[in-house]
């Protein structure tokens, strides 16, 4: 246990507490509760005293306990109610005073959990009994006696729903998009496509490193960007041994992987989990966009900083070689089974890009390839095992809080503590987006996009569109700024496993990420003010 | 990550430079330890290696002054922490007993008779390296531009892919 | 030729009537001595019943029976015409009879009694003939048997040689097997020379081509011979102390690989001292690249060093093995002990390789003898050292000079030898060894080829065990009458 871990217990436990004991005006309890959680997470998931996706789990088995119509806290606590006796006379009742509330309402517990407001009038307040006239009072209902119980406002939801984070619609487009990818490896499609990218360029060295990010790009695109610079890491190795150790060009070769694959994974919303929490959190938010479209909006971002690292990267590392020898290995298999992926891949991803066309979502598209792979043999147990579901968790977690952020108005409450409308809605957003950039070179992307998504759904919800701020651009902008922040070795596992090689040093990284990064911050924010509003709602 | 040494045995000096100086090509990744008696060699692994690493190859003359290699490599045998390294004997003069002692009790992989054909005493030790690398280390990635590329993709390939944090 | 019984019988009677014979009956008894060889005998005497034996005193005086006389046929019949000593010695074979008269009447009666010829006349004539048809049929035999007797001489000869063919290859065979070691040793004394050799030459290549890629201009031209020089000069390093000087580099210049600080640890400390100021102090692309050349250079000179060192090597185990096998068998020639002992050191060096090998030979040792066989001496009592002594043990060589002999001493830290066995292990055939290694099967020949040499020389082979465990082996051998005049071989 290092110490940034302890100090993350000791916050997050601090930060959970906190709301128990401070009141914040203008917050329900179940804001409070939830903003507890709120802090435990990010002190969890900033500082990992332990891992991110037992902190998502947590996130959601506190929502459950706490914030769900059968957790323990909404179980036991009811709101104390009686039920009204008859008065002498027929639609009259008596009830305790003070169920009777200032605007002559009482409530009356639903059978079903919450309350419902019944207009009555009032006749006579006798000490601690008022007799009243009503027509939608009963014997049979009872009516609350505090009307301004805790419990009273909230309707809790059923814990399934918290559970249901786990399976939700995006996670199962992420699940798709894994399976295809594991798949894809398998079978040794990523090297044949490899290899078909690369063979035309010949051996100038400088045409070599634009393919190789090309070709990490769109792989990581479909793949996880982690497992697609795992694989090309063994591609381009082997290809820099025959290199002097001090040709600058093995330093390119193995840095365009992971910016390629970092850069490549914002091209569509399986290329890496942060897209997905955005999605998610656009599609709770009434402002979800196709898979096709996602596409459209990255696409000229990924291609135009694709060429700016390709520039940068030969110009930090300018090739000393004339010529670079490439043997890459990999043949497209031709197997059945092989062939019953190409087929399954390439249905899939026609579905998703004609989503617009035919409708079905591409969330339901997902689930294709996990239904057709396993059942014709392609995959097969020890896939489904090998699946990431520690980050399917983690991001299940993330699209839990975000909807108890949402649900128990602590999104509208943290914004309005800010006045937004001071501020354009473009720079807000611009302050979000470089906000992702920033603590995304520190933090794991996916965790920077969870815990920005919900302000910046909470801050749309506030500011509006008056305001000139759009949340599609804005979540767009948050998830695709995250991936740019590539300035360390921690910042991203690509990053990682470059260094892991031993053939590059920190400061070749820092320097080749930082420019990139800066460089696609900029682009992120260009597109942001011109490019992006066109799709938004 | 902890250095794995080439260890090279071997008496006569410039024998031994011979050996150290064709081995070069993997001391940008495995330092090339070298000693002229078991004895020394001994204190080599004990002293030097072991402290600061682990023993990945050990290429050994079984004609020493003292105790002869394979005595010497049954004993990396015996010990635990240099029972996974690989034995290699360079020899001109072992008998039928030597070797055979030498493949029974210290698991020797391979026997290189003298004079050598360097592209030969590369790939032996390359392969080697290679095995001991698969089994032993966990992350590959630092081996791939120096030992069989293909066979550490391989492993690399099979194992559960890393997924995006 | 035997008479009739009856008619036999006829002639004793007659002869037994009449008195002028003074003949008389005489039995005999088996065993009973009728007639001494040497001794005079006047007596004659015709066998009237039983056997008797002739038997002749050979020159060692060992009786050999040379005949019988049986009825009908006289005995003495040889004493007939003189007096001479009995020719033979009779012996009865059986009991019997005979008939005996005084030797000078029995002559009286044949020349002057008519009658007397008539009756006796036909039995001696038979006796006699018959003895000559005796004699004749011997003679055959002898010629037979000479000629039986030829032929298995003859055969025995072959026989002989096979054995002493037989010999010779088993003792070729013990030779071969020494041979065989032999071959063995030099193979591996001359497999390390020749594989750095190899590499050497294999490595210089492409170092004076990668040299001579870039020109060198007129003043760095001084400093790279400097560093050539150094190149040849160095020797190599212990590699404990190179390990030493490679970790201090390696702090000092971390950032160099490290087969370049392997090669910088070579240097010598003062030369690399200055070297490594003047790189250090100004530290130009231009003196970098300097340094890097001097470095270079440094290492083609090592490497010219080790082809030189391994060629040496190579030329001194041709001189031992030139030395060692002078095949000038049949001649005698003065030698100087003590350059076999070496040669034969060299080259079974690698069986040595185990052992301490302490050599004490302060004074010439000159005997004349033929070089080769003695190398096999030294050889096998060496050989023998080391099968005594197994994993480890010390051999002591040591020689000295005497009047008139000079010795030389093979000794071991084995077990020794057993006291009892200490005269049999010079036999052929005696061996304690078990072969375990088919190249060194022992046939047991070794010492005993070994003390054969050295008798033959002149010399003796003797052992004893050492106290303090061990055993040595002692060849003493005369010396050469004049002082050596030759030069070593």
């Amino acid at each position: 246990m290092k110490t940034r871990q302890w100090i993350g217990i000791v916050l997050g436990l601090a930060g959970f507490a906190l709301p128990w004991l401070v009141q914040f005006p203008g917050l329900s309890f179940p804001g409070h509760v939830t903003l507890g959680i709120f802090l435990l997470a990010a002190a969890f998931w900033l500082l990992e005293p332990v891992p991110i996706y037992t902190t998502s789990l947590l996130v959601i088995f506190l929502e459950v306990l706490l914030l769900s119509a059968e957790g323990p806290l909404f179980l036991y606590a009811k709101p104390p109610a009686a039920t009204p006796r008859a008065a002498a006379a027929s639609g009259e009742f008596l009830v305790p005073a003070s169920a009777v509330r200032a605007d002559d309402t009482v409530l009356v517990a639903k059978p079903s959990g919450g309350a419902e407001k019944v207009k009555v009038e009032r006749l006579e307040i006798a000490g601690a009994l008022a007799r009243v006239r009503a027509a939608g009072l009963s014997t049979n209902h009872a009516v609350l006696t505090r009307p301004d119980h805790w419990t009273v406002g909230y309707t809790p939801t059923a814990y399934r729903n918290f559970f249901a984070a786990l399976a939700d619609p995006i996670i199962i487009l992420f699940l798709g998009g894994c399976l295809l990818a594991d798949a894809s490896v398998k079978y040794g499609l990523d090297r044949a496509l490899t290899r078909l990218f690369l063979r035309p360029l010949g051996s100038n060295p400088r045409l070599i490193v634009l393919g190789l990010l090309v070709a990490t790009g769109v792989l990581s695109a479909f793949m996880s960007n982690t497992a697609t610079t795992a694989m090309m890491m063994t591609v381009v190795l082997p290809l820099i041994a025959s290199l002097d150790a001090d040709d600058p060009l093995r330093v390119a070769v193995v840095l365009a992987i992971p910016v390629g694959a970092n850069i490549g994974g914002i091209a569509t919303p399986i290329g890496t989990p942060p897209n997905a929490i955005a999605l998610a959190a656009l599609t709770k938010a009434g402002a979800g966009v196709p898979f096709v479209t996602w596409v459209i909006m990255a696409l000229p971002l990924v291609a135009a900083t694709l060429l700016i690292s390709w520039v940068v990267l030969l110009k930090l590392f300018p090739p000393r070689t004339r010529e670079l020898r490439l043997e890459l290995s990999g043949r497209f298999d031709r197997s059945a089974r092989a062939l019953g992926l190409y087929a399954v891949f390439g249905l899939t991803a026609l579905l998703w890009f004609t989503e617009n066309q035919h409708g079905i979502s591409s969330n339901i598209v997902a689930f294709l390839p996990v239904v057709a792979l396993p059942l014709f043999g392609i995959v097969g147990k020890k896939e489904i095992h090998a699946l990431p579901w520690d980050v399917f968790w983690l991001m299940a977690g993330g699209i839990s809080l975000g909807t108890a952020i949402k649900t128990t108005g602590l999104a509208e409450w943290m914004v309005a503590q800010v006045n937004w409308g001071a501020l354009g809605g473009y720079t807000i957003m611009a302050g979000l987006a470089l906000l992702s950039f920033a603590l995304a070179n520190f933090l794991s992307h996916t965790v920077t996009v969870t815990l920005l998504a919900p302000i910046a759904v909470s801050v749309g919800a506030a500011a509006g569109r008056a305001a000139g701020f759009d949340l599609t651009t804005a979540l767009v902008a948050v998830a695709v700024a995250s991936s740019y922040g590539m300035t360390l070795p921690i910042s991203t596992p690509p990053n990682a496993i470059a260094m892991g090689t031993g053939v590059l040093q920190t400061r070749h990284l820092v320097r080749a990420g930082s420019l990139i990064g800066l460089a696609g911050l900029a682009a992120v924010l260009l597109l942001a003010k011109f490019y992006w509003p066109l799709f938004g709602r | 990550m902890s250095p794995i040494y080439i260890l090279c045995v071997e008496d006569e000096p410039e024998v031994l430079a011979a050996v150290v100086r064709d081995l070069a090509p993997f001391e940008v990744r495995f330092p090339i330890e070298s000693a002229a008696t078991a004895a020394e060699a001994r204190r080599v692994v004990h002293e030097v290696i072991l402290p600061r690493g682990k023993l990945g190859v050990v290429v050994c003359d079984h004609l020493l002054p003292g105790e002869d290699g394979v005595s010497f490599l049954v004993a990396l045998q015996r010990d635990p922490r240099t029972a996974p390294a690989r034995k290699i004997l360079l020899t001109a003069q072992a008998g039928l007993a030597a070797t055979v002692q030498a493949l029974n009790q210290a698991q020797l992989k391979h026997y290189l008779a003298k004079p050598w054909d360097p592209e030969e005493l590369r790939a032996v030790v390359r392969r080697q390296l290679t095995d001991f690398v698969l089994e032993q280390e966990t992350d590959l990635y630092p081996y791939l531009t120096v030992l069989e590329a293909d066979r550490l993709t391989e492993k690399i390939r099979q194992q559960p892919l890393p997924a995006d944090r | 030729m035997s008479i009739p019984i009856r008619s036999l019988e006829r002639v004793r009677e007659a002869l037994a009537s009449m008195p002028e014979t003074e003949s008389r009956d005489r039995p005999f008894v088996a065993g009973e001595v009728l007639l001494r060889e040497g001794e005079r005998a006047d007596r004659i005497g015709l066998v009237i019943q039983g056997e008797i034996e002739l038997y002749k005193r050979d020159a060692e005086g060992r009786e050999h029976p040379v005949g019988s006389v049986r009825p009908g046929q006289f005995l003495g019949l040889l004493l007939l015409s003189s007096g001479e000593p009995s020719f033979l010695t009779a012996r009865a074979k059986t009991d019997g009879r005979l008939l005996e008269m005084p030797r000078k009447t029995f002559l009286r009666l044949l020349y002057n009694l008519p009658g007397f010829y008539q009756m006796v006349g036909p039995l001696l004539l038979g006796n006699l003939v018959s003895r000559y048809r005796r004699v004749v049929q011997l003679h055959l035999q002898v010629a037979e048997l000479s000629r039986a007797l030829a032929a298995e001489k003859a055969q025995l000869q072959a026989a002989l040689e096979q054995l002493e063919a037989t010999r010779n290859r088993l003792i070729q065979q013990e030779k071969m097997a020494t041979l065989g070691q032999l071959v063995a040793g030099i193979a591996h004394e001359i497999n390390n020379p020749v594989a750095s050799l190899a590499r050497a030459a294999d490595a210089i290549g492409p170092a004076l081509l990668g040299l001579l890629e870039r020109p060198v201009e007129a003043r760095e031209l001084e400093v790279l011979r400097e560093g050539l020089q150094q190149g040849l000069r160095h020797q190599p390093l212990q590699t404990e102390v190179q390990r030493e000087r490679m970790d201090q580099l390696a702090v000092r210049f971390p950032d160099l690989p490290r087969p370049v600080l392997r090669t910088l640890a070579q240097v010598e400390p003062a030369v690399l001292e200055a070297f490594a100021y003047y790189v250090v102090a100004n530290p130009t692309v231009e003196r970098k690249e300097l340094a890097r050349r001097w470095v270079e250079m440094f290492e083609i000179g090592t490497l010219v060093r080790s082809m030189r060192v391994a060629a040496e090597r190579i030329g001194g185990i041709v001189r031992s093995l030139k030395g060692y096998s002078r095949q000038d068998q049949a001649e005698l020639a003065e030698v100087d002990l003590r350059d076999g002992l070496r040669d034969t050191l060299v080259l079974f060096g690698y069986l040595l390789k185990r052992f301490q090998v302490v050599v004490d030979l302060p004074v010439p040792l000159v005997v004349r003898g033929r070089p080769g066989e003695l190398n096999q001496v030294w050889t096998n009592l060496i050989l023998n050292a080391c099968e005594a002594m197994g994993e480890r043990g010390t051999l002591t060589l040591s020689g000295g000079a005497e009047p008139g002999a000079v010795w030389v001493r093979v000794q071991d830290t084995g077990p020794g030898v057993p006291p009892a066995l200490l005269e049999r292990i010079f036999e052929s055939g005696f061996s304690t060894k078990k072969p375990d290694d088919p190249a060194k099967g022992g046939l047991g020949l070794g010492l005993a080829i070994a003390r054969s040499i050295v008798e033959q020389h002149g010399g003796r082979l003797t052992v004893e065990n050492v106290p303090g465990g061990g055993a040595a082996f002692t060849v003493r051998l005369p010396a050469a009458a004049a002082a050596p005049t030759h030069p070593p071989g």
